[in-house]
């Protein structure tokens, strides 16, 4: 194609062509070409383009969310240096992270636990919630940080939204379109403990498709003295694939497979070993955009989730002279889960938005050791849900919404949500909310038949092999599930002057009917049993000074009061979390942040112990840069740079970390 | 002097066929369909209710040349849009040519062309909005904005300097970076938007069209950028808001120039000129998504409208 001069006129080829005489048709279209194309023609203006910017692309404005929410967007993911997905919520207010071991991250809003989470967690709107534990394997998302748009963090439960078990809070996980990444990017960073990553990302285009590959690599050797390294493979594909000016169409699969550290040097029982974790999801979303406001989705999911952890035990002798033989112990679990949601976004009046749909879900669970029997648990969901948001006045917005479950294990369920927002000047908003959720219970606590069994031989003849069943849990079912009324008051304020943002927010939970397993000796059994309060003040301040300061800072003081008399939940819920990430760029291409990190002395529930308070410290120093023609970043990291501290377990000995990356686009 | 008697009858012929023949306007029209009837609708509307008679048809691009050669001169052709305007221009009728749905540059384009190059005989009403006008609704829409980013294509590298006036003279700042190709569309949106406030989308078939809108308006969403475009579909896609001038509009003004013809009857074109009549689009739901408060349509379009009378 002909390229035009710097000053715009036509090329002399075109200009001859402009001169041919009356009638002489056929030369004006042979010159036509090159004219047309590198001059706009009015096609530029009366055309039609696709909706891009529809409601499900778009966030809501913090001052508009009948929610406490925290967006954790890719400059606070860069700045932060964190290479695991879980520990980017050290950032959000109330919010706890802790690990259990090298690979497996508990994130906790209230009382941490390590078993049966309270937090919904979702990507892209596939729920990654274990029905089997209530839990996420985080390590085993197929899902690279790289890949992430941002993450919205619902700081309290919204069942009215997201159903059941979004009960202290929701984790909302987007990732970016296809159209976004173009191009090739490789990126390699190595440390300590044992830290290698590797990733390879490619963007590009095939006529109306976009597509993205994703294909990384993450290891590291865990805690110092224990077997809890890992081996992460994952590969994530995306294809944003427009139909026509108002449909589109998304495809996502994405798989990730690793092998893990398990057990404990010198346990008989529970052996250091590797387990083995597949886990993978194929997904399809088409979207219908009318207009930014008038928009109908459906979306569709599958998600696999398969662990593989069989090893025989050592032979031990215990105190009084048993000996236990080597007995074979298969922790093996696979789950699955199928998903049809519609839903549909319009705004049928001006200054009222509805959203509604409709979502059908299977979960199929196979866990012979939890659950005593070797065949496949399917359960089965079906949800309405809906919700307005109705602008009474410039001033005054009403938010309300509910959403109905029917499941297997307890029945149906309203959860319904009201806030009333009050903006007291553009820039400052208050906001009265209350919200009520349930959890149902997990399958483990509602029909756990886990025992070990294992073969002896008794003193003093040693001359009989006994066949002894040790009961763990063992579940009678019917549980109800643990309902939550969150009543709150938040105040929210933009000072554009100043750079900051400042969200604070009271808020009042009150917990009823919460499962905790009873007696003194196993069996354990789960109950519906006790109540709680939490009490909360959650504080989140962003200052950004110009382009080159970001300060972002989060607080949050806890009181729980429970009839639990053991204090577990008490002491499972730190009374203070705070973080503060500064990032600030030099100029010419260097940058660095700080992140500063602190939990208050606890006990979380679930295999943790007894923690002293902990401050802890991170640097990251990067210099983006040209190499060989290309654009470059190598950026050093430093993890704890204050003395080693415990994370949630006492053996669990964070030291001081360091590694160093590389990011080339080819 | 029978030549004489016959000169003042062929006059007086002449001066009966034009009282008799109201004088003829024929829309040439790259479509016969869409935005471009809905110019002539407008324009034939507008002259339906005028006191001047004038007899106005409509044909399309490929009728033009038969259309040329049958039926004689008439006193004024419309050309809507760019392929009407380049086929009557080929023609090198000696009529004088009013172009509508032309943006300026190619107007100027086809203008540079034409020997003798005339606005008595050959104008326009541009498609494009003024630049001053343009920055206006960033000033009323979005105060404190004052760093405009611009993404320029090897078609709208052209319109800089103009651009690069109008701001200076509004107090506004341009930072600008240029494209070559698709590939370095988003990388080099980045750099822009690094540096500004909000983007000013100027159109190019390189930046701006239905592939690269997802990729460009994504990445303006992401820095929080909000897009001043310049169509209602792009308002629609996800920029912030617009102002550009409507179908009908163009005809309605363009009725309006051939009345002021009709009414002197010397049908010399007035020079090229912007549209007179324009609208604004508001995408609530981004200015909202953006925390961004922006003034209603109707409030807006009275800003724009003052601050073009202030203007000398």
């Amino acid at each position: 194609m002909h390229k035009r001069g710097v000053s715009g006129k036509l090329p002399n080829g075109a200009l001859a062509a402009l001169w041919v005489p009356f009638g002489t048709l056929l030369a004006f279209a042979a010159a036509a070409g090159p004219l047309a194309d590198d001059m706009v023609s009015e096609q530029a203006y009366l055309g039609e383009v696709p909706v891009v910017l529809s409601a499900s692309r778009m966030s809501q404005p913090v001052s508009e969310v009948p929610d406490p929410v925290t967006v954790i967007d890719r400059e606070m993911i860069r700045a932060s240096g964190f290479r695991e997905i879980a520990d980017l919520f050290r950032l959000v207010p109330g919010f706890y992270v802790g690990y259990f071991n090298g690979h497996d991250p508990v994130v906790a809003h209230g009382p941490a636990n390590r078993y049966f989470g309270r937090v919904q967690v979702l990507v892209d709107g596939r729920s990654v919630y274990s029905p089997l534990w209530g839990t996420v394997d985080w390590t085993g998302l197929p899902l690279a940080l790289e890949d992430i748009e941002r993450i919205e963090v619902v700081r309290g439960p919204n069942a009215a939204n997201y159903g059941a078990n979004a009960f202290l809070g929701v984790i909302n996980i987007i990732t970016r379109h296809a159209q976004e990444d173009r191009g090739t990017t490789v990126s390699a960073a190595a440390g300590q403990p044992g830290m290698t990553d590797t990733l390879l990302r490619h963007g590009g285009r095939l006529g109306e498709l976009s597509y993205r590959v994703t294909l990384g690599t993450r290891s590291d050797d865990g805690f110092d003295g224990k077997h809890d390294g890992k081996r992460v493979t994952l590969f994530t594909a995306r294809g944003d694939y427009q139909l026509n000016l108002t449909d589109t169409l998304q495809a996502q699969v994405g798989y990730n497979g690793s092998k893990r550290g398990v057990g404990f040097f010198g346990d008989p029982f529970d052996i250091a070993r590797d387990e083995n974790v597949d886990s993978h999801f194929e997904q399809l979303r088409w979207q219908r955009s009318l207009s930014a406001d008038n928009e109908v989705s459906l979306n569709l999911y599958h998600t696999y989730h398969g662990l593989a952890d069989s090893y025989i035990t050592l032979p031990y002798t215990d105190p009084t002279g048993i000996q236990v033989l080597p007995t074979p112990i298969s922790y093996d679990t696979t789950g699955e889960r199928y998903e049809a949601e519609l839903q549909n976004n319009l705004s049928p009046a001006y200054g009222l938005r509805l959203v509604w749909g409709a979502a059908t879900r299977i979960d199929r669970i196979r866990a012979p050791l939890y659950l005593g029997a070797p065949d496949t648990r399917e359960s089965r969901l079906q949800r309405l849900f809906g919700s307005a948001e109705w602008h009474v006045t410039r001033d005054w917005v009403f938010n309300a919404g509910a959403m109905w479950e029917h499941n297997d294990v307890t029945g149906s369920d309203i959860s319904p949500r009201a806030a009333l927002i009050y903006h007291l000047s553009p820039r400052q908003t208050v906001r009265v909310g209350i919200s009520s959720a349930l959890r149902t219970p997990t399958l483990l606590e509602d029909e756990a038949d886990f025992s070990f069994t294992a073969q002896v031989r008794l003193p003093p003849s040693y001359n009989t092999i006994t066949t002894v069943t040790v009961p763990r849990f063992l579940s009678a079912g019917g549980l109800a599930p643990e309902r939550i009324t969150s009543k709150e008051i938040g105040y929210l304020g933009e000072f554009p002057r100043l750079g900051l943002s400042l969200d604070v927010r009271a808020h009042r939970d009150e917990l009823r009917d919460l499962i905790v397993p009873t007696g003194d000796v196993a069996p354990y059994r789960f109950v519906n049993a006790y109540s709680a309060t939490i009490d909360g003040l959650e504080t989140q301040v962003i200052w950004r000074a110009g382009s080159r300061w970001r300060v972002w800072f989060s607080h949050s003081y806890s009181h729980v009061a429970s009839t639990d008399p053991s204090g577990d939940l008490e002491r499972s819920t730190p009374t203070q979390i705070y973080s503060l990430l500064a990032w600030h760029s030099f100029g010419q291409g260097y940058e660095g942040s700080l992140g500063f990190y602190g939990v208050r002395e606890m006990e979380p529930q679930g295999d943790g112990d007894p923690l002293p308070a902990y401050h802890r410290l991170d640097v990251r120093l990067a210099k983006k840069m040209k190499w060989l023609g290309r654009r470059a970043e190598v950026a050093l990291v430093v993890q704890n740079l204050l003395g080693p501290y415990q994370e949630f377990r006492n053996d669990n000995l964070f030291q001081r970390r360091a590694f160093v990356s590389l990011n080339l686009d080819l | 002097m029978p030549w004489i008697l016959a000169a003042v009858l062929v006059l007086l012929g002449v001066a009966r066929g034009w009282a008799a023949d109201p004088p003829q306007v024929v829309v040439v029209l790259s479509e016969e369909s869409g935005a471009y009837s809905e110019v002539v609708q407008a324009l034939r509307g507008r002259l339906a209710h005028s006191p001047a008679e004038v007899g106005v048809s409509a044909v399309g691009v490929s009728d033009w040349g038969r259309y040329a050669k049958e039926r004689g001169r008439p006193n004024l052709v419309v050309a809507v849009g760019l392929r009407a305007a380049e086929a009557v221009a080929d023609t090198g009728a000696r009529v004088p040519v009013l172009n509508l749905l032309l943006p300026r540059q190619a107007f100027e384009s086809l203008a540079e062309a034409r020997m003798p190059s005339d606005y008595r005989t050959f104008s326009a009403i541009y498609l494009d909005q003024p630049f001053s006008r343009q920055l206006d609704l960033i000033r009323y829409a979005l105060p404190g904005h004052e760093r405009v980013g611009v993404l320029l294509g090897p078609a709208s590298q052209g319109s800089l300097g103009p651009l690069l006036d109008a701001a200076r003279e509004q107090g506004l700042q341009v930072y600008h970076e240029r494209a070559e190709s698709v590939e370095e569309l988003v990388p080099v949106l980045r750099r822009v938007l690094e540096q500004s406030d909000v983007l000013l989308a100027l159109p190019d078939p390189l930046v701006f069209n239905r592939d690269t809108i997802q990729g460009v308006l994504l990445t303006t969403y992401r820095f929080r950028d909000p897009v001043i475009a310049f169509s209602p579909a792009y308002v629609r896609a996800g920029a912030l808001a617009a102002v550009y001038t409507l179908p009908d509009q163009f005809g309605v003004q363009a009725a309006e120039i051939i009345e002021q013809m009709a009414a002197t009857g010397t049908w010399q074109l007035p020079p090229p000129q912007y549209a007179k009549y324009y609208a604004v689009s508001v995408n609530r739901q981004v200015a909202r998504s953006l925390g961004l408060a922006v003034g209603s349509e109707t409030v807006l379009y009275g800003k724009l409208r003052q601050a073009a009378e202030q203007r000398p």
